[in-house]
């Protein structure tokens, strides 16, 4: 680490700025949601059982972990934040250790990206400007407010909304672990000057909890105070990158990154193995049975009227299930109850543009852009008759 | 499958428990037993082939491919363990004799899990008047215990599946529970059309036998995952794969309403008697499937079962097989009601006893209508509420009573909506286009169903029997069926349909039922009025218990009176039925008979 | 197995470039169903319906229909006026004794996932194929069944709606036409 950041980490961390880290990791494991709904969501149905298997799990594990930084967020007396152009990931997107997520279908290049995210030792080539899924545009890529806010200064780059357009001149953490490190020293340090109920002071009602989250992969601890904060923290880098000595979280799961290996080598880990390449039977994994989706979508330059209505609808969709995590992250977690059945919408809505191919494009197919819309009123019938009502999701 | 500790394995030693059968009876006194410290091997008959998650997904690939989406659909048989299937009722040729006059109209699984795999998980209790029919109204027979002394297993049995209900909505009809208990989730949540048909007919009156009635549209206690209550970690899908990554296991935590609960859930989010195995402490435990038990042995002298003789076959294709012997301390038939009776008769055993008399079903009745509004037709669980409010009273010493399952899914258990209501439409009406899909779009959420339970009291006319002309590919006797559905019953069921049609009328739903639209059902008649009836599946009353070995065939713990080292588990062991589905009563009593064998074979 | 498109790419990005035929049969497919081209294309079930229909019918019947809907009357939905041995409208076309039932076929494999034989009348008169049986398509096909979207619902055992998601109102369906 240079200078500078040795700098930054002898002065006491304040609150806002531990906050503002929170809002950072909040934002960071959302940003990994779509890359591994669209890899999903490609697969054709009725192809790559285990692949499929093996990618919902850790989209639901990311979930789980988006769920703990909210909570220790809201534990600090935090409000995250998941709406707005300021927070809502566009593609491709920069992470703080210069990794960049981009909407793939799935494909070798969509696997080595995921390789990347969890553990960023591993040298991997990504969908450069000149890769055919990129069909020759390469739209300004968004840096992830993580690499922001601990970056350091940024020269060179301008704001847009809030989030930095442009790359830092000073290296953020080298690992997205070691991001969460400095999360976790800045908690134990504040506690300790400030006073841990003085730091705690969220209100306990604001805590998600496996009462209305229940994704699979564990359950949301509720965060009152440093020990729960830091075994909150701790599970997201033991899921994802693995515990240090072992391939193998706490619960006795491959971690992401050996998950996706076992992808990257189309066998599965035997109990037996070590980290180098799996020796179980082959997973069945068939990249041509796969719908081609256009690299990182953007639907609003589908000439096709009816792709282009069914792009909005998915776009719609997409505001209101954040809409509703925010909500629940902000003194509503029942509002889960109606972030469940948007996410499913969702997943039907993408299944129709994955199909469609999109003219002019090298034979590539639409997909999902996960942008944001406001809300469309929508009538909903009651036993009362047709009545216009604020939407329950729209 | 898991091997026990020194259990001698090719020829069944060193156990101290046999158990014929993995379904959930077999699967809750294996969980119990071994938990004790018991070591059991469970001999199934069918194949485990849902036991690993790809197994279990190319069973939902079977049902997702098969023309006909019945109860059997996603889980075809063995040659060597061949099972009774609905779609035969019509045609008279299947694994059933069926000698009438009436068809008996249900079927059962055998593989791993059994029934459980397609159930549909309705867990009510029964209710205590069930128990003494004969006091009270002086039809049926009494049970050899009462409600008071099943309720705690009850309890147990709530948990061990996982019910999701609210104590509130459920204590009625003399149902009641301890003060602070729970059950281990909240109710799922109610359908739109539950709560539409609700604000209309919640409150209704209605006067059977002189006495009047007020209807009630309520959740029922559903196996199937919801919202956990404190101290209760939701069970998902059983992964059971050898290499890899159980990932299977993180789904079906929460049901997803897949709407087909019947004949299979494709996150196993409702429970299935397989996850009560995979719980089983696994050191004690050895499952062996596709072995057929196909006669127990017994010491002529002490009249003490010796041994179980089964027959293992390789191939789910093929009868080949060999023949084994296994042998323990204590025995368990958990077969099935209809199994279980078969086994005892060729065995020779029970004699003099009425093993196969009192065959019991729940004939039920299908009511179809459209709602005046769109109803949310074909979403959710099967179903989440019924009517239970007939389900008790002194009506009984006149007629059956009777409960209303309240469906979620249109009208494809009754015509096979949605494809026939496209049918129709199409070949019909000549419709197409835009004109098409309005229609079905206006007319497809509006579809509702009810099925209508009536209960059936037992007669020594109604039977299982054997008979040596009739036997499946492994040798072994093929169920042979008497039955009749009596007046009792068609009383209820003419009592059934004059309310269903009241009730209709309160919620203004255009009655559609013509059994000349719907699916072929058997029907029975009933002063001049034919009454069609499917079978729910639901079989007791074959191995009776009571007081005395003079009248029944095993004891209020289910274990055989001629045999002491047997226990006959199962609905076979009930009396009466009343009206709720059997699953949650068997799973009490299972887990009573596991708590009285573990007492005798740990001393 | 998808044969490999002249590029050398695996063959579902075939698909794409399903040739001419294959867009005739979903120009027909649409007016036919109600639902529009991307909603059908959305299902992902085009050519696997159009060999379906291909093995499913003696040669030729299918191109006959095809070349009856590429018609300017027909490609309208509008009603021809009067004379019915010509195919002038989809009506027509419907009620054709020949045409029409395939026709009436091709509706059910879109809403239904499933090909329905044609009767023996049908088969006496115009031919058989061997492959004509009553089934389903395939799996994906009864998922990707449209008769679940126009109830407002999902395929029964596939692509539920979410945990609570039965609780609320049904969504009142987009209207037909809107390119949805």
């Amino acid at each position: 680490m240079n200078g500078t950041r040795q700098a930054e980490l002898n002065r006491p961390v304040d609150v806002k700025r531990l906050r503002d880290l929170l809002q950072a990791a909040v934002e960071l494991e959302l940003s990994t949601i779509p890359p591994y709904l669209c890899a999903l969501y490609s697969l054709r149905p009725g192809s790559n059982d285990e692949a499929r298997l093996i990618i919902r799990s850790v989209a639901a594990e990311e979930m789980l972990h988006m769920a703990l930084a909210a909570n220790v967020l809201n534990a600090i007396g935090g409000e995250p934040r998941v709406t707005g152009v300021a927070h809502v990931p566009r593609y491709p997107h920069e992470l703080p250790d210069g990794v960049m997520l981009d909407l793939l279908p799935f494909c070798p290049e969509a696997v080595e990206g995921f390789l990347k995210v969890e553990n960023p030792q591993y040298p991997h080539q990504g969908a450069g400007p000149g890769h055919p899924l990129v069909a020759g545009r390469r739209p300004e890529r968004h840096l992830a407010r993580a690499a922001a806010v601990v970056g350091g200064p940024v020269v060179g780059g301008t704001v847009v909304g809030g989030t930095v357009v442009g790359r830092p001149v000073t290296s953020g953490p080298a690992t997205i672990g070691a991001f969460y490190t400095e999360i976790t020293d800045g908690l134990k340090e504040t506690a300790a000057a400030l006073g841990e109920q003085a730091l705690f002071c969220g209100d306990p009602a604001r805590q998600v909890t496996r009462e209305y989250y229940y994704a699979g992969g564990g359950s949301p601890l509720p965060v009152h105070d440093l020990a729960s904060a830091l075994a909150a923290l701790t599970e997201i880098v033991d899921q994802g990158e693995g515990e240090p000595a072992s391939m193998y979280d706490a619960d006795g799961d491959l971690s992401h990154y050996y998950r996706f290996k076992q992808l990257a080598y189309d066998r599965s880990y035997l109990p037996s193995d070590d980290a180098g390449a799996p020796t179980g039977p082959p997973l069945g994994v068939d990249y041509g049975a796969v719908y081609p989706m256009i690299a990182n979508p953007r639907g609003d330059d589908y000439a096709d009227p009816g792709l282009r209505a069914a792009s909005d609808a998915a776009n719609r969709t997409w505001s209101a299930l954040l809409r509703d995590l925010e909500a629940a992250f902000n003194g509503r977690p029942e509002t889960l109850l109606t972030a469940v059945p948007a996410m499913f919408r969702l997943r039907d809505q993408a299944l129709v543009l994955l199909a469609n191919p999109l003219p002019h494009s090298g034979g590539r197919h639409a997909g999902p852009a996960g942008r944001m819309r406001p809300p469309r009123r929508r009538r909903i019938l009651s036993p009362n008759g047709p009545m216009a009502a604020p939407p329950i999701s729209a | 499958m898991t091997g026990a500790a020194g259990d001698g394995a090719g020829d069944g030693t060193g156990y101290d428990v046999v158990i014929v059968g993995a379904g959930i009876s077999g699967a809750l006194i294996a969980k119990r037993l071994t938990t004790a410290g018991l070591r059991v091997l469970v001999l199934e008959a069918g194949p485990a082939t849902a036991w690993t998650f790809d197994g279990y997904s190319a069973h939902l690939g079977h049902f997702y491919a098969a023309a006909g989406k019945g109860p059997e659909s996603a889980w075809p048989p063995a040659v060597g363990a061949p099972q009774p299937d609905t779609a035969d009722v019509r045609t008279g040729h299947g694994y059933f004799v069926q000698r009438g006059p009436d068809k008996y109209g249900s079927s059962y699984t055998r593989l791993l899990g059994g029934s459980t795999l397609h159930w549909l998980g309705v867990c009510l209790r029964m209710l205590p008047e069930d128990f003494e029919l004969r006091s009270r109204y002086g039809v049926g027979r009494d049970w050899p215990i009462g409600y008071h002394d099943l309720e705690p297993y009850y309890r147990e049995a709530e948990w061990e599946i996982g019910v999701s209900a609210d104590v509130a909505d459920q204590a009625h009809l003399g149902i009641e529970f301890p003060d602070g208990y729970d059950y281990p989730m909240h109710a799922l949540p109610a359908s739109y059309s539950d709560q539409v048909l609700g604000k209309a007919v919640n409150g209704m009156r209605v006067t059977l036998g002189g006495q009047p009635f007020a209807l009630r549209v309520r959740s029922y206690p559903a196996a199937r995952n919801s919202t956990p209550r404190d101290g209760y970690q939701p069970a998902g899908a059983v992964d059971e794969r050898v290499d890899g990554q159980a990932l299977a296991r993180d789904l079906g935590q929460r049901c997803q309403g897949n709407t087909s609960c019947t004949p299979v859930c494709p996150v196993q989010a409702k429970y299935n008697a397989q996850k009560s195995l995979a719980q089983a402490d696994r050191r004690n435990l050895r499952v062996i499937p596709q072995a057929v038990a196909s006669r127990v042995l017994v010491d002529p002298v002490s009249g003490l079962v010796t041994g179980v003789e089964y027959q293992h076959y390789d191939s789910p294709d093929s009868p080949r097989h060999v023949r084994r012997t296994a042998r323990a301390r204590g025995y368990v038939l958990a077969a099935h009601a209809v199994e279980n009776a078969k086994l005892l008769l060729a065995s020779g055993l029970c004699a003099g006893s009425r093993v196969g008399e009192g065959l019991m079903d729940h004939p039920a009745l299908y009511a179809w209508g459209l709602s005046p509004e769109p109803a949310g037709a074909f979403r959710g669980p099967l179903s989440t509420a019924g009517i239970d409010d007939l389900r008790g009273g002194a009506f009984r010493a006149s007629h059956a009573a009777f409960r209303f399952d309240i469906g979620n899914d249109g009208w494809r258990a009754t015509t096979g909506a949605p494809d026939t209501s496209v049918a129709a439409a199409v070949s019909g009406r000549r419709m197409f286009g835009s004109g098409l899909r309005r229609h079905l779009e206006e007319t497809l959420p509006r579809q509702v169903r009810f099925s209508v339970a009536v209960e059936q009291l037992a007669s020594p006319g109604n039977r299982v029997t054997i008979d040596p002309r009739y036997v499946d590919p492994l040798g072994n006797p093929r169920p042979v069926i008497s039955y009749r559905v009596d007046d009792y019953t068609l009383a209820g069921m003419a009592a059934a349909t004059d309310v269903y049609q009241r009730v209709f009328r309160q919620a203004g739903i255009e009655d559609h039922t013509d059994p000349a639209e719907g699916a072929w059902f058997p029907s029975a008649t009933y002063e001049g009025r034919a009454f069609r009836y499917h079978g729910m599946g639901h079989f007791a009353g074959t191995h009776v218990m009571g007081t005395s070995a003079a009248d029944s065939v095993v004891d209020a713990d289910q274990r055989s009176w001629a045999h002491r080292n047997l226990f006959v588990a199962g609905s076979g062991s009930f009396p009466t039925m009343g009206t709720s589905n059997p699953t949650l009563t068997m799973a009490a009593l299972s887990l009573r008979t596991a708590d009285q064998m573990i007492k005798e074979l740990t001393r | 197995m998808e044969p490999l498109a002249p590029d050398g790419t695996a063959g579902f990005a075939g698909e794409a470039m399903a040739g001419e035929r294959a867009e005739r049969f979903l120009a027909m497919s649409a007016v036919l169903t109600g639902y529009g081209r991307v909603q059908l294309t959305g299902t992902g079930l085009t050519a696997a319906y159009l060999r379906a229909v291909d093995a499913s019918l003696p040669g030729g019947v299918l191109d006959d229909l095809l070349g009856a809907f590429a018609r300017p009357r027909a490609r309208a939905g509008k009603r021809a006026a009067g004379d019915d041995r010509e195919l002038g409208g989809v009506p027509a076309i419907l009620d054709d004794p020949r045409l029409g039932p395939v026709a009436r076929n091709v509706i059910l494999l879109w809403y239904c996932g499933t090909w329905t034989a044609l009767p023996d009348d049908w088969h006496a008169a115009y031919g058989a194929s061997r492959a004509d049986t009553t089934r389903v398509v395939s799996p994906q096909a009864y998922q990707g069944a449209l008769q679940w979207a126009a109830a407002g619902a999902h395929p029964a055992g596939a692509r539920p709606q979410g945990f609570g998601a039965w609780s609320a109102p049904p969504e009142p369906a987009p209207s037909a036409g809107a390119g949805a």
